[in-house]
C-alpha cells in the first residue's frame, strides 16, 4: 500500500481532486455569503419567504398593471410567465411595486394562476404594497385560491358576492346569466331589471371560446368571467377572457370547407390589410358581408357590437392577440406584443336599455 | 284561438336560452327544436293550424340558439312552409322576430 500512496501518478491524481473540492467549496461558500448579505436587514418574515420560494423564478408585474391602460407591459408580463409555464419553471409574482391595478389584469393574474395548478406547477406572489392595489387583489380571492388544489376541475367560482367574482367553465352556461342579471341590476337601479343585451353577449362570448378557442377541439379551453359591483357608481363591470388561440389565429386556422376560406385574399383586394382593420371590419359585421357576400344577420362576435349600438352595454374593449380596441370610442390599434387568447371588457350602468323584471323562475 | 298552437320559450323551455348545440351547454336551440318546436310544428302542419311562438319573458338569447332552433327547423321543412305555418310574438324585442325570419330564409340558400 505505501509504495502506491506514494507513486507520483496517485499523487497528481490527489491533488487534483482536492483542488476540485475547494473550489466546490469555495463557490457554496460564496453563494451562501450572497444569500446572507440579501437578506441583510430584512425581516424574519421575509427571510423565510425568501427561503421558501428560492427555486422560484421571480417576475415582476408592471406598477400600472391595468390591462386596458398599459396592455402592452401587461401583456409582455405574461408571456415572460407563460415562457416559464412552457418550461415547467415555478414563478413568484412581484407585485409589491404595483401601484395601479384594474379588474382585466386581476382576472388574468387568476387565470394565468390555473394554468400552472392544472399543471401542478408551483405558482406565488406577493402584496402589492400600495393600499388600493392590495384590497382589490385580495377581494378577488387571488391569495386563497393559491392555497387551494383544482383538481382538474372545469368549473369555478372565486371571490366575494357583490365585489369581485370569477366564474371558470368550459361550456355554455346561460344558466349564470340569471344570478348574474339579478346582482347586476339590483347594484345599478336597486331593482332587479331585464337587460337582454347582457345576457347575449354572455352566451356569444361562452359560445365563443367552446367552438374556437381550443386549436383542434371544442370545449377545450375554459372561459373567465370576473364581475364587479361598483355601489357608489352605480355600475357593474364584466370581464370575460380565455387563453385560446386568439380571434386572427382561430381565423386563420379555417378549413379548407368553411365559407371563410380564403378571407385573407379576398379581404386584400378591398384593401384591408392590417389586424386592427380586420377587427374593426368584423365587428361592424363587414367582414362577413365581404368574404361570404351574404348579408349580416348579427351572428357571433359582430352580435356583441350590435349590443353596444344599441346602448344595451357600455365601454366595450376587446384585447385579441396584437389588437387592442376601445370599440365605444373606434379606437383600435395595433400593439407591439402578442396576447394569447381573447379578452372582452364591458360595463352595465344606469345609461344602458333596461326593462322591468317580468321574469318567472 | 282554436287554430292556433301555443308554445313559449320561457315557459315551455327555459328562461335562459343557451347555445347552438346539446354537447355545447343546457337549454340548447337543438334541444328546443327536437324536443318542443318540431314535434309542435308538425302537430300545426297535421291539424292545419298556426303555431304561435312567444319569445318574452327570458333573460336573452344568444344568435346560434335563435338560428339552430328555427333556422334548423326551416332547413328540415323548407323556408317557405316553416314562414307559413310560424307566427312569431316578440313584445319585449321586436328585433328578435326580424331576425328568426332571416334565419328561417337563410336556412334554405
Amino acid at each position: 500500500m505505501k509504495i502506491i500512496y506514494s507513486k507520483e501518478r496517485y499523487i497528481r491524481h490527489s491533488r487534483h481532486v482536492a483542488r476540485k473540492a475547494f473550489k466546490r467549496r469555495q463557490k457554496r461558500k460564496a453563494i451562501l455569503k450572497a444569500k446572507r448579505r440579501a437578506m441583510q436587514g430584512k425581516s424574519i418574515i421575509e427571510k423565510k419567504s425568501a427561503n421558501k420560494f428560492s427555486r422560484y423564478t421571480n417576475i415582476t408585474a408592471p406598477k400600472n398593471f391595468s390591462f386596458l391602460e398599459n396592455t402592452a407591459g401587461v401583456i409582455s408580463f405574461l408571456n415572460s410567465i407563460e415562457r416559464l409555464r412552457e418550461k415547467n419553471k415555478m414563478v413568484y409574482v412581484v407585485l409589491k411595486n404595483v401601484e395601479t391595478i384594474d379588474y382585466g389584469a386581476i382576472t388574468v393574474l387568476l387565470s394565468t394562476m390555473f394554468k400552472f395548478k392544472e399543471v401542478r406547477i408551483g405558482f406565488n406572489g406577493d402584496f402589492p404594497l400600495n393600499d388600493e392595489a392590495r384590497r382589490l387583489i385580495i377581494e378577488s380571492g387571488f391569495f386563497e385560491q393559491l392555497k387551494k388544489e383544482t383538481n382538474g376541475r372545469s368549473t369555478y367560482h372565486i371571490g366575494k358576492d357583490n365585489q369581485i367574482i370569477t366564474h371558470a367553465r368550459k361550456n355554455v352556461s346561460s344558466e349564470l346569466g340569471l344570478p348574474i342579471m339579478r346582482a347586476a341590476t339590483r347594484t345599478i337601479w336597486g331593482e332587479e331589471r331585464i337587460c337582454q343585451g347582457l345576457q347575449r353577449v354572455l352566451v356569444e362570448l361562452m359560445q365563443n371560446t367552446n367552438n374556437h378557442a381550443a386549436k383542434d377541439r371544442k370545449g377545450g379551453k375554459h372561459w373567465w368571467l370576473s364581475i364587479n359591483h361598483d355601489k357608489v357608481r352605480k355600475k357593474v363591470s364584466f370581464v370575460f377572457m380565455d387563453h385560446g388561440v386568439g380571434i386572427f389565429s382561430s381565423l386563420k386556422n379555417k378549413e379548407l370547407d368553411s365559407k371563410w376560406y380564403g378571407w385573407q385574399e379576398i379581404i386584400k383586394r378591398v384593401g384591408i390589410s392590417t389586424d386592427e382593420e380586420i377587427l374593426k371590419l368584423l365587428l361592424d359585421g363587414k367582414m362577413h358581408k365581404t368574404v361570404t357576400k351574404e348579408k349580416f344577420r348579427g351572428k357571433g362576435l359582430p352580435g356583441i357590437k350590435q349590443t353596444l349600438d344599441r346602448n344595451q352595454i357600455g365601454n366595450l374593449h376587446v384585447i385579441t392577440n396584437n389588437v387592442y380596441a376601445n370599440v365605444e370610442n373606434n379606437d383600435y390599434r395595433l400593439l407591439t406584443n402578442v396576447f394569447k387568447g381573447t379578452f372582452l371588457y364591458w360595463e352595465l350602468s344606469e345609461k344602458n336599455i333596461n326593462k322591468p323584471w317580468t321574469i318567472k323562475y | 284561438m282554436d287554430n292556433k298552437i301555443l308554445v313559449s320559450i320561457a315557459n315551455d323551455f327555459s328562461i335562459t336560452p343557451g347555445p347552438r348545440s346539446k354537447e355545447e351547454g343546457k337549454f340548447s336551440g337543438e334541444a328546443f327544436r327536437l324536443n318542443i318546436l318540431e314535434p309542435k310544428f308538425k302537430e300545426a302542419v297535421e291539424k292545419n293550424k298556426k303555431l304561435v311562438v312567444n319569445l318574452d319573458g327570458v333573460l336573452g338569447y344568444g344568435t346560434s340558439f335563435l338560428e339552430e332552433a328555427f333556422g334548423g327547423l326551416a332547413r328540415q321543412y323548407g323556408s317557405e312552409k316553416v314562414l307559413e305555418v310560424l307566427e312569431l310574438v316578440s313584445v319585449e324585442e321586436p328585433y328578435f322576430a326580424d331576425d328568426i325570419i332571416n334565419y328561417i330564409k337563410d336556412a334554405s340558400k
